[in-house]
């Protein structure tokens, strides 16, 4: 019960562009038992926006999780990151890059703008499902996150 | 401050600032002072020392009593004279404060009155333009100023009248002559004319007196009042305009009080009841009272009658003509002249009144003064006289009539002609000048006469004497100049030896190639001579003043010093050689004579180039030094020896070396000494044989070293004088190895002639004298001619090159004999005598006579075979370059292709696997059985292209890597290897065995993968056996051979070359999964190292992999 209760109170955007991917995410979103509605935006422009919009209007309900692929279309994955941890109010959320590029300047490009974790989606389908019940499981149901205000 | 200027007497007038600095003086002032004006000086710095504390001390009073006058008498320090002078000092102010002081000055007596020339001084330099003239008008003197003023000079106003310079149509001076006739004197103002015709405003006042002689003359002033008119216009018309509205325009008030009280004249101002209205600093001075006493009371009470009479008299009249009265008093105790000048107006009246006792006292002066004048005239030294037309005598002095007396024995008289004074054969010349003089000329000559038989030499000044309309006679002065025309004379004469003198020196100083100087006894040179621009490059000029030293060089100073301090102990300096810089930087041997001369203090000296004497004693000395280097360092053996005793007397270093005597022993022996027996006896018999007058001579002998060996010598003898013996010098050059050279040479010839029976090659020998060319029977055989077809012309050999490389092999054989290289060699085609070519390399040396080329000696080589081969790999080469070229350019353009490619390939690939495993997973019970069939073909299918694309990448990323190559630790290698496989290895039990591995230069990754795929092959096609893999190596020269060999299945000899081909396969994927890839990405490694890799095999048996790392290799 107390797992039903954190998860009603957090937010996850995705960032991805690739509708497959996007479909293929929140099944495996679903396949863990996440029922809270996760918020989807297709390229980093939208991604940024998006945040901009939440710290002026609706700062409550700023994302607890960001998922991030690399490859976007506008401005890219590595730029919205950068982005996000250098904002003074966002850079204490947890971005987790969720790629297909297992590219060592990728990842250490990633981890040196303080991504929090970078997963290279695995090809085949449940090892992928795997790896986002992990990803729920560790963000979400083991650490504990920052509060909002 | 015009007015200040145009102020007439002896009014001096100052500014001074509050410092006491004077800011302004007047013109009067600064005629005191002809060299330097008193501006911007210290005012008191004018005044007897003893006179400027009252001055300090008056301008503090009057800074704390603003209103006071103070006076004081100075005496003026004057260049020209120093009168005595009264001063009122007032203070200038502003917004009541004091800002400065202004000083009105009146000569109370002008200096030292009593001299005379004083008196003529003050006269002539006074600023009141003044004239002496007769009671007719005629002027007979005017001073300084009034020439200024008239713009004349003194002769031509002397031969003018006072009629002349002023308007006499004027009314007002016939009144003031009137009142002259009457009165003795008169002032008014006129209308002055200048000698340009312009007309000025002056103050004209005259009066007559007698000169103690009975003679009535007249003293005239005129006084530019331009400036004082206008100024009092103006004050006037202020008066009148202000006058009423004073309370109202206290501004326009302040402004006229201020030229009021800046003004050196007394002012008052009556209303029109001749009440005061208004009165200046001056005039209360001048009235002895303050203002407050003055102002509203009547002017009655304070101002004269005759000035009361007159300002009763005043009418309409009088105001319409705007006039001033003047009315000169003598007032008060002081006997103070006023002149008061009354101007009506129609509201009352305004007075000026003036001081004029200065003036006053003046004229007075003046009238003694003519009189002294006269005197002066009559007590000069100079000889002056004057006569009318007719040359009659009218006036003359004392030396005149002292002259004539001593001249012609005649007393002067007046009236008689001048002709009777002068001595009867001079009066021809005299009657020349007489008739100069009197046709206007003026001139002035010198005339000699004799006196008692001394020649008296007169300096005569002859001036023609003019009325207004003509000349009325002459004025002549002369002076006696005759000890002054002695003196002259006696310094001519001196002068004229003097200048002789001088010319001799100057020429000889000018013409001097030996620098003549003198120098002071600090060293600065005084004069030198223009042999100093050869000498050291400057001109005299540049150098006078300058202390020699200057030019001095620095090694040299001490001992020049020390050699000039013994020439003032007074030795004469001789030949003293030291250095100068030149002008132009260099140096320049000096050769110094020199002398000191105690009573002028100076040195005289001349001083000498010496560079030419230093370098002939150079030249000298190192001819001598040579000379003596010639014999002693000679490379040949030297000796002299004394003809008689045939004794050695001298021998050289090279002698002792080469005969192994010392010199004490050659010095102790004979000529025969060193010869065999029978030598010595050829020398007895060439000695006779010899002709005595022979000085020298050459001869081919056999001389015995002091070891015994016998050494073939050539001599040569000289016969000559040494240290006073008759002795012969002798060189000896020995040729033992010529000669033993020429026997060799002659064996070689005969060899060498054997050589070029037996070559191949076409042997010649080219004389470039003659152009001719010899050559051998090679000739014949290489290029099929008989004997005849060989001509000994070059131009022979030179129609038969190729006609493509004829040019060239031409060119390039004149060049080198040309440029006198010893080699030529060359290639080229020469025709045989069937008509085809034959490629031939020939080689040529030249043999040099006297540094010229005289043959050339050489070999032709047939190299056709070579030369064709070599064309055949030439083309071959390109066109593998060229193939390689392409094939590298496609193969970069393939792996970026693949690297891209197998990129974007994964991203669909994974979604149709991802998909497919979601369809199977999301739908698994609504499935059936065929497709779950179909979706696991599927996904195998792109399982299988993941791997091929993987594989494909890594390939493609064989040649992309960037990284370096670096020393790789390869048993650091296989240790990774083995942890890779360890699981493997685990499952099959199998083992890899490596001992010993060698660093290598490479890419540690590549290396790694290359043993990975290599072992992993190994155990994938392993047999039924345990697989064994053993890796080793060899160390070769320059590269390390590796060995992978394993117990597996082994492959067939016909593969071998297949397997190292991308995507080959030798099984289907049902016996062994793989893409056939594995060992295309290590034969890339390896060549990518720059190695080769291959493989030896026995199917059932297993295969041995080999390649090689080369040790020294760089990645391009």
């Amino acid at each position: 019960m107390a797992d039903e209760l954190i998860m009603n109170n957090v937010n996850i955007l995705l960032v991805e562009d690739n509708e497959g991917d996007i479909v293929l995410t929140l099944e495996a979103l679903a396949d863990a038992k996440l029922n809270n509605p996760v918020h989807v935006v297709r390229d980093g422009v939208e991604a940024i926006d998006h945040l901009e919009h939440l710290l002026a209007h609706d700062p409550p309900n700023l994302p607890d999780l960001i998922l991030l692929d690399i490859n976007l279309p506008r401005i890219d994955g590595k730029e919205v990151l950068q982005y996000i941890k250098n904002h003074d109010r966002l850079k204490r959320i947890p971005v987790v890059m969720l790629t297909t590029s297992s590219s060592e300047l990728d990842i250490l490009e990633a981890y040196n703008n303080h991504a929090n974790c970078f997963i290279t989606k695995p090809v085949d389908l449940n090892k992928f499902f795997n790896v986002v019940k992990v990803i729920k499981d560790f963000w979400i149901t083991i650490v504990k996150l920052p509060s909002k205000e | 401050m015009d007015f200040a200027n145009s102020s007439s007497g002896f009014c001096f007038f100052a500014v001074i600032d509050l410092n006491g600095y004077c800011t302004f003086a007047n013109r009067h002032l600064k005629d005191l002072f002809r060299t330097k004006s008193p501006e911007g000086d210290e005012f008191v710095a004018l005044f007897k020392e003893e006179e400027r504390p009252p001055w300090q001390k008056t301008y503090e009073d009057i800074v704390h009593f603003p209103y006071q006058t103070a006076r004081l008498s100075t005496e003026i320090l004057g260049e020209v004279y120093c009168p005595l002078v009264e001063w009122q000092v007032v203070p200038q102010l502003k917004d009541n404060e004091v800002i400065g002081y202004e000083c009105c000055g009146e000569i109370l007596e002008g200096g030292e009155v009593g001299e005379k020339e004083n008196v003529r001084n003050i006269i002539e330099h006074t600023s009141l333009p003044l004239f002496l003239n007769t009671v007719d008008g005629k002027i007979l003197y005017a001073n300084k100023a009034a020439l200024e003023l008239f713009e004349y000079t003194a002769l031509e106003l002397t031969q003018l009248g006072i009629e002349d310079v002023v308007d006499t149509t004027d009314p007002r001076l016939t009144d003031a002559l009137e009142h002259k006739k009457n009165h003795g004197w008169a002032k008014c103002e006129l209308v002055g004319i200048k000698k340009n015709g312009s007309r000025f405003p002056c103050e004209f006042s005259t009066s007559s007196f007698s000169n103690g002689k009975g003679e009535i003359n007249c003293s005239t002033s005129f006084v530019d009042i331009t400036g004082r008119q206008g100024h009092e216009k103006e004050l006037e018309r202020f008066v009148v305009e202000t006058k009423g509205l004073q309370e109202k325009a206290e501004e326009e008030s302040y402004r006229l009080k201020k030229i009021l009280e800046s003004i050196s004249d007394g002012f008052i101002a009556l209303d029109h009841h001749e009440n005061i209205a208004y009165i200046n600093k001056k005039a209360e001075y001048t009235l002895g009272k303050d203002h407050e006493e003055l102002l509203g009371k009547p002017a009655a009470d304070f101002l004269s009658a005759n000035i009361m009479r007159v300002l009763e008299e005043l009418d309409d009249k009088s105001l319409s003509l705007y006039k001033p009265i003047v009315i000169e008093e003598l007032v008060g105790p002081s006997q103070t002249w006023l002149e008061n000048r009354i101007y009506p107006s129609p509201r009352g009246a305004s007075i000026f009144i003036k001081d004029i006792t200065g003036q006053k006292k003046f004229e007075a002066l003046l009238k003694e003064q003519h009189a002294d004048l006269k005197a002066v005239i009559e007590n000069t030294q100079d000889i002056v006289f004057s006569t009318d037309m007719d040359l009659n005598l009218i006036i003359f002095n004392a030396s005149f009539r002292n002259f004539s007396y001593s001249l012609c024995n005649v007393r002067a008289k007046k009236g008689s002609n001048v002709f009777e004074y002068y001595p009867k054969e001079k009066r021809e010349a005299f009657a020349e000048m007489a008739k100069k003089a009197l046709s206007g000329q003026r001139f002035s000559s010198v005339e000699s006469f004799e006196i008692n038989g001394d020649t008296v030499y007169l300096d005569i000044s002859v001036n023609p004497v003019f009325s207004v309309k003509e000349q009325t006679g002459v004025a002549v002065v002369a002076r006696n100049i005759t000890e002054k025309k002695k003196q002259e004379e006696a310094l001519l004469k001196q002068d004229v030896r003097l200048k002789i003198l001088v010319d001799d020196f100057q020429k000889i100083m000018a013409s001097s190639l030996d620098v003549i100087c003198t120098l002071d006894a600090e060293g600065k040179i005084l004069k030198i001579s223009a042999a100093c621009k050869d000498l050291l490059g400057y001109e005299p000029e540049e150098l006078i003043g300058q202390p020699i030293d200057n030019f001095l060089y620095e090694d040299d100073l001490a001992r020049t010093a020390s050699a000039i301090e013994k020439v003032k102990e007074g030795e004469v300096m001789r030949d003293f050689e030291n250095r100068y810089y030149r002008k132009n930087g260099s140096l320049v041997y000096v050769i110094w004579s020199s002398k000191w001369d105690d009573k002028e203090e100076k040195f005289y000296a001349i001083a000498r180039d010496a560079t030419e004497k230093k370098a002939t004693e150079m030249v000298l000395k190192a001819s001598e030094e040579k000379y003596k280097l010639l014999f002693y360092e000679n490379p040949f053996p030297m000796w002299i020896y004394e003809l008689q005793t045939e004794l050695f007397l001298e021998v050289n270093e090279a002698a002792i070396h080469t005969y192994g005597y010392t010199k004490e022993e050659f010095l102790s022996m004979t000529i025969k000494d060193i010869r065999t027996e029978d030598e010595k006896l050829r020398l007895e018999k060439y000695q006779n044989s010899l002709d005595d007058r022979l000085k020298s001579h050459k001869g081919y002998w056999k001389h015995l070293k002091k070891d015994g060996e016998i050494i073939h010598v050539e001599i040569t003898a000289h016969t000559l004088q040494f240290e006073g013996r008759s002795s012969k010098l002798v060189l000896s050059n020995n040729r033992t190895e010529q000669i033993i050279a020429e026997q060799q040479l002659l064996k070689s010839n005969e060899r060498f002639n054997y050589v070029i029976k037996a070559t191949f090659n076409a042997i010649w020998d080219w004389d470039l004298v003659s152009n001719r060319i010899e050559w051998n029977e090679g000739i014949k055989n290489m290029f099929g001619y008989d004997n005849g077809d060989v001509f000994e012309n070059m131009n022979w050999w030179e129609n038969n090159l190729h006609p493509d490389d004829k040019d060239r092999v031409v060119q390039n054989l004149s060049n080198t004999i040309e440029q006198k290289n010893p080699h030529w060699e060359d290639e080229y085609r020469f025709r045989t005598a069937e008509g085809s070519y034959k490629y031939v390399l020939d080689r040529g040396f030249t043999v040099f006579e006297d540094g010229e080329p005289s043959r050339m000696i050489g070999a032709m080589q047939d190299i056709s075979y070579r030369k064709e081969n070599e064309i055949v790999l030439k083309e071959l080469n390109q066109v593998l370059e060229k193939r390689a070229e392409e094939l590298s350019t496609s193969n970069a353009e393939l792996e970026r292709f693949a690297y891209v490619a197998s990129h974007d390939l994964q991203e669909p690939l994974r979604m149709v696997t991802s998909f497919l495993q979601l369809l199977e997973k999301r739908y698994k019970e609504k499935l059936d059985k065929k497709a779950h069939e179909y979706i696991a073909f599927a996904v195998d299918g792109a399982d299988r292209m993941k791997t091929l694309i993987l594989d494909l990448l890594e390939y493609s990323r064989v040649n992309t890597t960037k990284e370096e190559n670096e020393p790789v630790d390869l048993i650091v290698v296989m240790d990774e290897l083995v942890r890779t496989y360890s699981s493997t290895l685990q499952e099959t039990q199998g083992k890899i065995h490596y001992s010993a591995m060698p660093v290598v230069n490479g890419n540690s990754t590549q290396l790694l993968q290359l043993f990975q795929n290599l072992v992993g092959n190994a155990i994938k096609y392993k047999s039924e056996n345990v697989p064994e893999i053993h890796i080793d190596f060899k160390e070769l020269e320059d590269q390390f051979e590796f060995k992978v060999s394993d117990n597996g299945i082994g492959i067939e000899p016909r593969f071998f070359h297949k397997i190292f081909i991308i995507f080959q396969r030798l099984h289907n994927r049902e016996q062994y999964s793989g893409t056939g890839i594995g060992l295309a990405i290590c034969k890339k490694i390896v060549e990518r190292h720059g190695g080769k890799i291959w493989v030896e095999s026995e199917p059932g048996k297993g295969s041995t992999f080999y390649f090689t790392i080369p040790k020294q290799w760089q990645m391009n």
